[in-house]
Order: structure tokens, then sequence, then C-alpha cells
């Protein structure tokens, strides 16, 4: 019991969260700002059809550690673990 | 399900319920067949928008999703027949209500700055006729002239507009009327966004010098009490009196009255919910989202409302399914624009805490960070295509 105690806290700890959101929460964030379409030009937000998942999943963990610059996706992706960030490419890919 | 408001978070709400599970019946309750957003309004002071640009209407979210849209308003919830009451006299049953009613002002917050005085100095805290007024008053005024803006102190609908309205206000002058002045009295100590827009103030503005086009004074321990509107003046708890040539006023705020002549809102004039499901803690057939509910730490902005909505959402197509809701995630971003070329953001990432509440993600969220030219131009577009992609999400 104090094993399995500790491991949720240890899980916890990362985002001080209780329980991860599903990946369709997260989407349903993404998709308002970004069209599920491919089309884009100087200035618009880039849709999301032109990635595929490992793309996507690729990029959002590049956000997160530091390796591509961005205006704000930095400051969103740091709010969720590695796994979201794969699980919410995966289910975009997918739509 | 009966949704009660047409704004960000009632429209999002009714969208993605019918998105979830389309054997949801939906209908949302708006009196205006048009809705203006506040979003995007603070552009028109510069000449950048109009209200036409800034409506938007409920076709498609009829059309496309099937959502029974009564243009009507509510004349009050009968909460223990869990019906509302319409204007018309007719009555609509729901088995549960979400309720994105918006706020109020508080109009005894200052003396002498009711309904009739916004009339003529308008506060333009919800967009419409108010916002044009002021912009022609703006116009109008005498070359040297000021503006008084006075600003509430937390919490109040969307916390940067203020500064992005002092912004926009302050490029139309710098054209129009250079010897011109927007002095902010301001009951918070700091403000958001506020390093970024005082450095743009400084670049554009002369922000710091006598001749600014932007002052900011602190009035937090010395709140305004009083409106002389003969004068033009306000009058200050000590005594202090600021006169201009023309008066914004954007008064302390509340849930709607519809929320609170329904009992839903606490002492603060705010409606506490349980976060996770976002239902009233005092009703448990009533969730409430958007500005009227404490979600705090989120602000109270469009872009939060539609993020609240979409929780809410999930949570209520859950319970209806006889499910546990799941963990909610609640997503925040604000732009202002300083100048035209030249947009700040400040974004922020929720989640619940061991205790149930909402807490920001620690080590997410924050101010814009690069302030190169070309980083600040890029936002000021991602701005523009960021309020058309809200509109799209939440209204069509």
């Amino acid at each position: 019991m104090k094993v399995a105690w500790g491991l949720l806290l240890c899980l916890a700890s990362e985002t001080l969260v209780a329980e991860s959101p599903s990946a369709e929460a997260i989407a349903l964030n993404c998709l308002t700002c970004h069209a599920e379409t491919g089309a884009t030009h100087d200035g618009a937000i880039p849709g999301l059809t032109r990635f595929d998942q490992r793309e996507l999943r690729q990029m959002l963990l590049d956000f997160k550690y530091g390796n591509r610059a961005a205006t704000l996706m930095p400051r969103l992706v740091k709010g969720y673990s590695d796994d979201e960030l794969a699980a919410v490419a995966r289910l975009l890919a997918e739509r | 399900m009966v949704v009660v408001g047409g704004g960000f978070g009632g429209a999002t709400a009714a969208k993605t319920l019918r998105l979830l599970d389309d054997t949801i019946r939906v209908t949302l309750i708006e009196p205006k067949a048009r809705y203006i957003t506040c979003p995007g309004s603070n552009w028109l002071f510069a000449g950048l928008t109009d209200l036409s640009q800034l409506s938007v209407d409920y076709r498609q979210l009829q059309q496309r999703h099937g959502i029974d849209i009564v243009n009507d308003s509510v004349a009050a919830i009968e909460r223990e027949r869990r019906q509302v009451v319409l204007s018309s006299g007719s009555t609509l049953a729901y088995d549960r209500l979400i309720l994105a009613p918006g706020i109020a002002m508080r109009w005894d917050a200052i003396e002498g700055y009711d309904a009739a005085a916004a009339e003529r100095f308008p506060h333009a805290w919800q967009a419409g006729p108010q916002t044009v007024l002021l912009a022609e008053q703006l116009k109008a005024m005498r070359p040297g002239g000021s503006l008084l803006m006075v600003v509430p102190a937390d919490p109040y609908r969307c916390p940067p507009g203020p500064y992005e309205r002092a912004s926009m206000m302050a490029y139309w002058l710098k054209q129009h009327n250079p010897r011109g002045k927007i002095i902010i009295l301001d009951h918070k100590r700091s403000f958001s966004k506020q390093a970024l827009f005082e450095a743009g103030w400084k670049q554009y503005y002369g922000y710091g010098a006598a001749s600014s086009l932007i002052e900011w004074h602190c009035l937090a321990d010395n709140p305004v009490l009083r409106f002389d509107a003969n004068a033009k003046t306000v009058v200050t708890d000590f005594g202090d009196r600021f006169s201009g040539d023309v008066v914004n006023i954007i008064p302390p705020q509340t849930a709607s009255a519809l929320a609170l002549n329904s009992g839903l809102a606490d002492a603060s004039g705010w409606c506490p919910v349980e976060a996770l499901t976002s239902l009233s803690r005092f009703d448990p057939a009533i969730h409430v989202i958007g500005d009227a509910a404490q979600f705090a730490p989120i602000p109270k902005s469009a872009f939060a409302a539609n993020s609240e909505a979409k929780a809410c959402a999930m949570a209520v197509a859950a319970l209806l399914a006889g499910r546990e809701p799941a963990a909610p995630t609640w997503l925040n971003t604000c732009y202002s624009l300083v100048a035209p070329e030249h947009g700040i953001s400040v974004a922020g990432v929720y989640a619940l805490d061991e205790q149930q509440a909402v807490a920001a993600v620690k080590g997410a969220g924050g101010v814009s960070g690069d302030l190169s030219v070309e980083a600040l131009r890029l936002e000021s577009k991602f701005a523009g295509s960021a309020y058309r992609r809200l509109i799209d999400n939440c209204f069509s």
C-alpha cells in the first residue's frame, strides 16, 4: 500500500495534478486556435492536417524541451506530460 | 440540456455537447440575434475594426450543430421545478442547466456612476454602441485634452483589457492629437503583462516622460468613491479630484443579475463551482461557466470561457451517461495589441490539484518571452488570427 501511494505521489508531482486529463480534453483546447485544415499563410496559426502523428509528437516535445522556438507553444506544452503530449498527437493525427 | 447565454462560454458549451453526443438535445437561450464580441473591441479605438466585424450570429450553431436557438431572455430560474421562465412567459424544463450569463456592473460602487450615467460616460465593457460612443468621444476630444480611465480591482472581465484599450487609444492620439493624454486610475497595485505593456508604451507613446500619451496611477489605497458628471470629475477617498475631457469608468463587476437573483452567487458576487464538473455549489443541476463563475486562478476571459465550456460539456456528457467525470484541463491565452504591429500575450495551463481546486500548472504559462521586433510582429498577427479562430471555434 505504501509503495502504491508513493508511486501516485511521484506521478502527481510533475504537474500537481491528481489525475491525467484525457487526450480528448486536451485536443479540444488545441482546436480552439489550430484549424483542422492545412491552409496557412504569414501570421496565420498553422492548421494541423499537414502533420502526421510522429511529426506532431516530435514538435510538441521539441517545444517542451526548448529544441524548437515559437512565440506561444512552449508555454502551453510545458503544462503536460510527455505521455499526454504523445496521446494528443495520436488523437489529432487520427481526426 | 438548456444553456443560458450565447457568449463565448454558452455557445461553446452548446456546440461541444452536440459534438460529444448528438443524441443530447440542446437549447441555447440568448436574447440577442447578433452578439458583439468584447475581444477585439479595443482595436476599434485605433481604427483597426468596427462593430460589424465584431458581430457574430447563431445560424451556424443552429444549422450545422442542430442546436435549438431561443431568442429570448430568462426572467427567472425555478430551481425546485428545474425550469426556466422566459421573458415571453413560456417555460422550459431542463435536466441540467448550463448557465453562462456573463457579468453585471456594480452600480453601487461609485456614487454618481449608474446605468444612466454610463449612457453619457460609457464603460464600454460589454462591447456594442458604448464602444462606438467612447471612440467618438476620444476622437472629438480637444487638442491636448485628457481621457480618464478608471480601472477596478480584481476580479473583473478581461484583466489586460484596460491596458490594451489605453494602448489603442494612445495609438490614435499619437496620430491625431499628440498632446492628448490617457490617464489610468487603477485600483490595483500591478496589472496583467505590466512589464510588457510599459516597455511598449515607452517605445511608442513616451511613457515615463512628462509628455507621455499614457499615465498610470495606482489608487489601491485611495479608491474612487464618487463621480461628478457635470464636472467630469472623479473624487477619491482622500478627497483627491481627477478631471478629464472624456471619462471612461470601468466599474467593479459581479455575475449577471440572473445568477444573483437565482441565489447562485456568494457574498463576492460571483458563482462558486465545483471545478471538476463546474456544478454550482448551490444547485446540483446547474453548471456555471464563463465570467460569472469562480474559476480563479483562471482569469475571466473569452478564451478561458471557451475552455471552461469544453470541460463542462465533457463533465455533463459523462454525468448524463452515468460515468464519472474525468480530469479536466483548462487553457487560457490572451493576446493584446500595444500597437498594430506589436502584440504580446499571456498564457496559462490549469488543472485540478489534490484538493480538487483549480491550480495553475507550475512551469507552464507566463508572458511573451521573445521581445524581438519580429516576434512581437508575429504575435500581433497571431492576435488577429487567434481571434478569428476563437470566433469560429465557439460560434460555427
